[in-house]
């Protein structure tokens, strides 16, 4: 038998209510025909018909119950939907009724049959009914072998039309869903292809030029060191870029601000961050601020590295420089001429946040830079 | 050589010639480098055969990275230290290689002093909290008020964040311990703490929190 597509997707919920509807419309139609015959057929066992159209009226409304569930896919729902549609199929011959009431009912099981598993169940489901008939009409007045003979007939044509009808519906969803998987399958290997080239560009474009600079310098090791920095920056701020969430960040900015004072001064800020967030207007204040601390002490603390560390969290950004160095007399003239009233402490509480400065001679200082990341927070 | 205990033994792993020449050239004199793998499956299987005190090692490696040799080492040698070394900034790499048994973490750029210290409190059973990892630390870890919404995280107490913020901004143990007027001995305990609370939290929770907060 041929695999079904039994993938949970649209084509098989569509389906699932062509079979069903297809129930409900025969249900109606049967509904009709056996209240022709009990008004008009005085022959007919009135208990037996009425009873084939309770059982079927019953039995529909558990198929409508199951469409919501996933009985209609298994064979032993097929064979008791069976059961139920040859009872059906052969209730005019029991109540002894001139016309076959079931109208498109045991259809209707033909069609649950070509749901289940497409051409061969239906195709075997009509064989049984048309046998129902065949035997049923053995006999019986009224019903000549032509008539029973155009019933299996028209079975099985039933059962072959649902059959190839269904399969062929399947397989052109398996197509398409195949070719859409191709498809995008395709174009995530396009975007990888085109991220690989734009990481050996940019590779080729930075790397690999200071790297030539670095063989035609080696014997100047500032200038070694330097290119190594500047490259070492350059290749994190490209890496940071392409996996941040944030278009421009914190983080970035910090980083920024840390290298253009390694350039300039010849000295390296280790920079820790935790956290990271969007950079605003109150946030570029924030980096000023740093910037000149971190410059400050370059120039005056006498240490060839300095400390750069910012946290974000519960709504505000601090960020400390910290170093090693010189340090001074905070309340002196000499913290004046450092500017650290104007340009770091100033400037941060004009922007609302705030700033505190540490310092002990010989020992170094710490300046702490505190700010909330939206207007009116800290 | 002035030492009169014998030298500490060390192995490196790294799949870069040149950063193991250069390891060799820098903290040669003052251990004794037992031998050298450059990937996963041989350094393996030497590190368990020459059993060194401590293991240099390279966060990334081909053939499933450093976290696969802490962890298969540790199985049979739970003794043999680790002190892992990575140019890379990606926080899930190292925060994998310390829960694997790594007991510290030094960027590449590190001075050799600073490493060869590193690699003698490791082998006395400390753990070595660089700047950098104790800022993935922080960041992986909840902060106490996410905690407060879900009291099931793990989380560091409040002195144990103070002690981290302390490193991540370059503070050597005994500042720490002046700065928070307890004793360095104090500071040590605080960091093995946190590294063994790193160790055996749980991962599904740490990377979850991570991948929220856009970490890594």
């Amino acid at each position: 038998m041929s695999a079904p597509g039994y993938r949970v997707h649209p084509l098989d919920r569509m389906l699932r209510w062509v079979v069903v509807g297809w129930r409900l419309a025969s249900l109606a139609w049967m509904a009709s025909l056996v209240t022709a015959t009990l008004s008009t057929d005085a022959g007919a066992n009135k208990t037996v018909v009425a009873g084939a159209l309770v059982l079927a009226a019953l039995w529909t409304l558990l198929t409508l119950y199951g469409a919501f569930r996933p009985w209609l896919h298994g064979y032993p729902w097929l064979v008791a939907d069976g059961v139920v549609a040859i009872a059906v199929s052969v209730a005019p011959f029991v109540a002894g009724s001139h016309d076959l009431f079931f109208g498109g009912y045991p259809l209707s099981w033909v069609l649950m049959a070509a749901y289940v598993g497409n051409l061969k169940p239906a195709l075997l489901a009509a064989a049984v009914l048309g046998a129902g008939q065949v035997i049923g009409a053995l006999g019986k007045v009224g019903h000549t072998a032509t008539r029973s003979v155009g019933d299996v007939a028209g079975f099985l044509a039933a059962a072959l039309a649902f059959g190839w009808g269904l399969k062929g519906l399947r397989d052109n969803d398996c197509l398409r869903t195949d070719a859409i998987h191709a498809f995008e399958e395709e174009r995530a290997a396009r975007i990888r292809a085109h991220d690989r080239a734009e990481i050996a560009a940019h590779l080729h474009d930075s790397v690999l030029q200071t790297l030539a600079l670095l063989e035609q310098n080696a014997a100047d090791p500032q200038k070694v060191t330097s290119l190594a920095r500047g490259q070492e920056r350059e290749l994190r701020a490209w890496i940071d870029k392409i996996s941040s969430p944030f278009t421009n960040s914190l983080k970035a900015a910090l980083r920024r601000a840390g290298g253009d004072v390694e350039d300039l001064y010849r000295m390296k800020v280790q920079t820790v961050t935790v956290g990271d967030c969007e950079m605003t207007d109150r946030l570029e204040a924030l980096i000023d601020a740093a910037r000149e601390a971190l410059v400050n002490a370059a120039k005056h603390a006498g240490v060839d590295n300095v400390s750069l560390y910012s946290e974000v969290a519960n709504g505000s950004v601090t960020v400390t420089v910290r170093d090693r160095g010189a340090g001074f007399d905070a309340d002196s003239m000499a913290a004046e001429g450092r500017g650290v009233a104007e340009s770091i402490v100033g400037r941060m509480q004009r922007h609302g946040g705030s700033a505190e400065v540490r310092s002990i001679p010989g020992e170094g200082t710490e300046v702490e830079l505190s700010i909330g990341m939206d207007d009116g927070a800290n | 050589m002035e030492r009169t205990e014998q030298n500490l033994r060390v192995f490196v792993v790294d799949d870069h010639d040149i950063f193991r020449a250069g390891v060799r050239a820098a903290v040669g004199g003052q251990v004794d480098v037992i031998g050298e793998a450059d990937d996963v499956d041989p350094a393996i299987e030497l590190i368990r055969e020459r059993e060194p005190d401590v293991v240099l090692l390279d966060v990334h490696l081909p053939g499933g990275g450093g976290q696969r040799v802490v962890d298969q080492v540790r199985r049979s040698h739970p003794n043999i230290k680790f002190l892992a070394l990575s140019v890379s900034g990606a926080p899930e790499d190292i925060i994998a290689v310390i829960r694997a048994g790594a007991s510290g973490y030094l960027t590449k750029t590190t001075s050799a002093a600073e490493v060869l210290e590193a690699l003698k409190l490791v082998a006395a059973g400390h753990a070595v909290f660089s700047p950098q990892l104790a800022g993935f630390v922080l960041e992986a870890f909840p902060s106490v008020d996410v905690a407060d919404v879900d009291p099931d995280l793990d989380r560091l107490t409040e002195r144990q964040r103070e002690v981290l913020r302390h490193i991540a901004k370059g503070y050597t143990y005994k500042e720490i311990a002046a700065a928070l007027y307890v004793s360095p001995k104090t500071i040590e305990t605080h960091v093995s703490d946190v590294l063994r609370k790193l160790q055996l939290s749980n991962r599904h929770e740490l990377t979850r929190w991570a991948v929220d907060h856009g970490i890594g």
